[in-house]
């Protein structure tokens, strides 16, 4: 009955899908994102199918029994994590509509598993393709390519079963109480003494490792080859071994034990009659939940992150511009969520960046001087890295109340206001963290001005802090129009909805991206030519003095382009909307 | 208080709202009603001034929705059936949030009768994620009122709240109906509608199809004269009267 019920199930829900998707790519924009993430997906497996490209080194390859062995070694830990962790509850996880429908239904535990083991074999299936491409090695693999999907399919398989079954004794044993604590301490008895077992080998070949420079691999397979490491690591080397034969006979020989592995697995699984139901809905809330999280970001929505309450961190008084009040809320926001440990985290960054151009900035051994430019390095990778990252980082704006566009509507908060204060909250938070970062550098360089890069002065430095604090807020504010305008404009590109994945998903993620990216390129061409004409007018007259007077020019025109930008926001703002009823 | 005239919203080619005109006075409670799909949600968010209507004019204490939306939605609060919070900022910050957005100078004393009225007065330092469908229903009425607005739309109001909660909230509706608002309740309680509102409209595919005082519409179906609201709004939308629950 239960085969019955999954195959409806699967073939309907896939049907479903096909039927929804075909309609999609209908419409130009869906084809188009189609195609990209095909195109996408085609480059990939060519990168990988090419002569002897992509895969593993082939020195690894040329030696199956160390390949063997460092694999069986990794899965044996997992497999210990599993046991020692109290189980990996995730794997007891349904969907809520399955737990809706079946644990409710006139089903047996057996029935609920063998149905947890139905619907796991497409992502096994896809696990297998995957890591058949990834590990394709062009025409070196004498196996056929059945053969090898055969053996990736009972490693993923029997490690599935395994995982579900350590997670059905080891996490239901506090809900089945003192049955459950002895069903789980036996099994969990030998995995430690496994583990002993391993660790005890290792620590033996310790002395040898010690002289080993560097070539440690030998003796660590020598020293986990030994009678009681392959004891241990038996159970997985039978596993794992099909995928390691070079010959189609060696691989049948391997095939048999690790079927009989498989076989094993599936009898155990099935067989283990515990209470697992409460466990189970508990897992499928958190992975409801993580879904969730994971859906909202991959939207371009901002995840709204579990906070704790605090005292109220920025007070907000009863009158005023109502708009303030939108960027009070988004700095609340920021600062309960990501802003204090960001903080600190940057103002860290920063000392290290000091001791780091310290400990290896170039020093002249005759005068004991350090090298002046140490810093500048740094200062250039930072810069990169938050103007790159922290537009993504920092979400407190528009992408925060994507889902309550319709609550923003119903203020008495002009749309140009509205649309400013929601840029400006990220603007004002990745600008403090950016000049919290500047000025731990430029105080840094009060005690220790031999390591100013550049070889600026204090006056110059203070020049270019001012400068810096001037530029960064109005290039920030470009760069997270840019971004806001997108997932605004573009909801259907950088939201694939919860129908939407696959193919089309990873096109419409690209296009998002490439979307950015050119009207960030394209915002940057106005200013741009306004700081060089500043510069090629006044540099003769005015020299490093004329950057101020250029930054200043080219703030001017960002101003002006951030302010057409938001007022077309804000009709955008106003207009957008759906179909409830 | 409330003027609704001609007001028509086209979604391609669906008419979700036909020429639908309508007011509501200070002091009067209007029930909105009408099966699913029949516009409610359209109207209501037209009104609230989410989604503009293609054609027709909605006026809130007399400022066009359209050319001076800021004043309308001033004198105005809409609160929907899913109550929209923000999940990082208190009970009490949220209403802190509201007084700035609507400019309500003596917030701080509104606030604690407003919690108190509402039963939110533990819950002051509380997080949305931490308050039960009762509770977050309660703080977004909450942010509603605190402005004391002259117009007031309630969708489904009572959903999640508990039967004392749900007599609560009636006193608070008419109590702000007998302090002057002009209040459209929308709502599938037929049983509240007809005990809240003076006067009833009842939408079905986006047109208006009976409006005004309960026995007045009452008298309009003669088969069923006399018999509640249910069996009214029954006749009304399926055509035909049917025979009254015993």
């Amino acid at each position: 009955m239960i085969v019955d019920a999954y195959w409806f199930l699967t073939a309907h829900t896939m049907r479903n899908r096909l039927v929804s998707q075909l309609k999609r790519v209908k419409e130009p924009r869906y084809a188009v994102a189609s195609l990209l993430g095909l195109l996408y997906v085609f480059s990939i497996y060519s990168q990988h199918s090419g002569g002897t490209g992509g895969g593993l080194p082939n020195d690894l390859f040329r030696s199956p029994a160390s390949l063997l062995l460092i694999a069986s070694t990794c899965v044996a830990m997992l497999v210990a994590g599993w046991w020692i962790f109290g189980g990996d509850r995730s794997a007891l996880a349904f969907t809520p509509a399955e737990v809706h429908f079946l644990f409710a239904a006139p089903l047996s535990r057996r029935s609920l598993i063998q149905f947890k083991l139905l619907r796991a074999q497409p992502q096994i299936i896809v696990s297998t393709l995957v890591w058949i491409v990834l590990l394709r090695r062009g025409g070196e693999s004498p196996l056929p390519m059945l053969c090898r999907a055969l053996a990736f399919y009972i490693v993923f398989a029997t490690l599935l079963m395994h995982r579900l079954g350590a997670s059905l004794v080891r996490s239901t044993a506090a809900e089945n109480g003192g049955s459950g604590a002895r069903r789980s301490a036996l099994p969990l008895a030998i995995v430690l003494a496994g583990l002993a077992g391993l660790a005890w080998s290792v620590l033996a070949a310790l002395p040898k490792l010690r002289h080993a420079n560097g070539d440690f691999l030998p003796i660590l397979r020598q020293a986990l080859s030994g009678t009681l490491p392959s004891v241990v690591l038996a159970p997985v080397r039978w596993t794992l071994a099909p995928t390691m034969s070079s010959t189609v006979p060696e691989w049948a020989v391997a095939m048999l034990p690790a079927l009989a592995m498989l076989a094993l697995h599936y009898l155990w699984v099935i067989r283990t009659q515990v209470a697992f139901e409460e466990t189970a809905m508990e897992a499928t809330t958190k992975r409801a939940e993580r879904l969730a999280v994971r859906r909202a970001r991959r939207s371009g929505a901002s995840v709204v992150e579990p906070v704790v309450a605090g005292s109220r961190a920025i007070p907000l008084a009863p009158t005023g511009e109502p708009a303030i009040a939108i960027v009070w809320k988004n700095s609340t926001y920021f600062w309960r969520t990501m802003g204090k440990r960001t903080l600190v985290l940057v103002v860290l960054i920063a000392i290290i960046s000091v001791v780091i151009a310290a400990m290896f900035g170039s020093r002249d051994e005759q005068t004991g001087q350090y090298g002046q430019s140490a810093l500048g390095p740094i200062l250039i990778m930072f810069t990169m890295l938050f103007t790159l990252m922290g537009p993504t980082y920092i979400r407190n704006d528009l992408r925060l109340d994507l889902q309550q566009l319709d609550l923003l509507r119903t203020f008495p908060v002009d749309p140009v206001r509205l649309v400013g204060a929601e840029i400006a909250s990220s603007v004002i938070a990745l600008s403090a963290l950016e000049l919290a970062f500047v000025a731990v550098l430029y105080l840094s360089l009060l005690f220790v001005p031999q390591w100013t890069p550049f070889s600026l002065s204090l006056g110059e430095r203070t020049l270019a802090l001012i400068a810096f604090a001037t530029a960064i807020p109005l290039l920030n504010a470009v760069t997270l129009t840019v971004q806001n305008g997108v997932a605004l404009l573009f909801p259907a590109w950088v939201r694939p909805g919860s129908t939407g994945g696959g193919i089309e998903s990873i096109g419409q993620n690209l296009l998002a991206m490439i979307a950015s990216f050119f009207l960030l390129a394209l915002s940057w061409i106005a200013p741009a030519f306004a700081v060089g004409a500043v510069l090629w007018t006044l540099w003769a007259m005015l020299g490093r003095w004329s950057i101020g007077l250029a930054v200043v020019a080219g703030g001017s025109v960002i101003v002006l382009e951030v302010w057409l930008v938001m007022t077309w926001l804000a009709g955008v703002l106003t207009k957008t909307e759906k179909i409830d009823e | 208080m409330i003027e609704v005239r001609d007001l028509t919203k086209l979604y391609g080619e669906l008419v979700a709202v036909d020429h639908l005109s309508f007011e509501v006075a200070a002091g009067e409670v209007l029930g909105l009603v009408g099966p699913n799909g029949a516009g409610k949600t359209t109207t209501l968010r037209a009104l609230a001034g989410i989604g503009a209507p293609t054609s027709g004019s909605v006026h809130i204490a007399r400022y066009d929705m359209a050319k001076q939306p800021l004043q309308a939605k001033r004198a105005l609060a809409f609160i929907p059936d899913e109550p929209q919070l923000f999940d990082y900022l208190t009970v009490e910050e949220h209403l802190l949030f509201v007084a700035r957005l609507y400019g309500v100078a003596d917030a701080p004393a509104r606030i604690p009768p407003l919690l108190a009225e509402l039963e939110l007065e533990q819950k002051r330092t509380t997080l949305p994620g931490a308050l039960s469908r009762g509770m977050k229903q309660k703080l977004a009425i909450a942010c509603g009122l605190l402005h004391e607005p002259v117009a007031l739309i309630l969708d489904e109001p009572l959903t999640g709240l508990d039967p004392l909660a749900i007599r609560k909230m009636k006193a608070t509706i008419a109590a702000r109906a007998g302090g002057g608002a002009a209040v459209i309740l929308s709502s599938h309680l037929l049983h509240l509608v007809e005990e809240l509102c003076t006067k009833i409209l009842v939408l079905q595919n986006g047109r208006r199809i009976a409006y005004g005082g309960i026995a007045e519409i009452s008298a309009s179906v003669p088969q069923i004269a006399g018999q509640d609201l249910e069996d009214v709004f029954i006749a009304l939308t399926q055509g035909a009267p049917v025979p009254p629950t015993p």
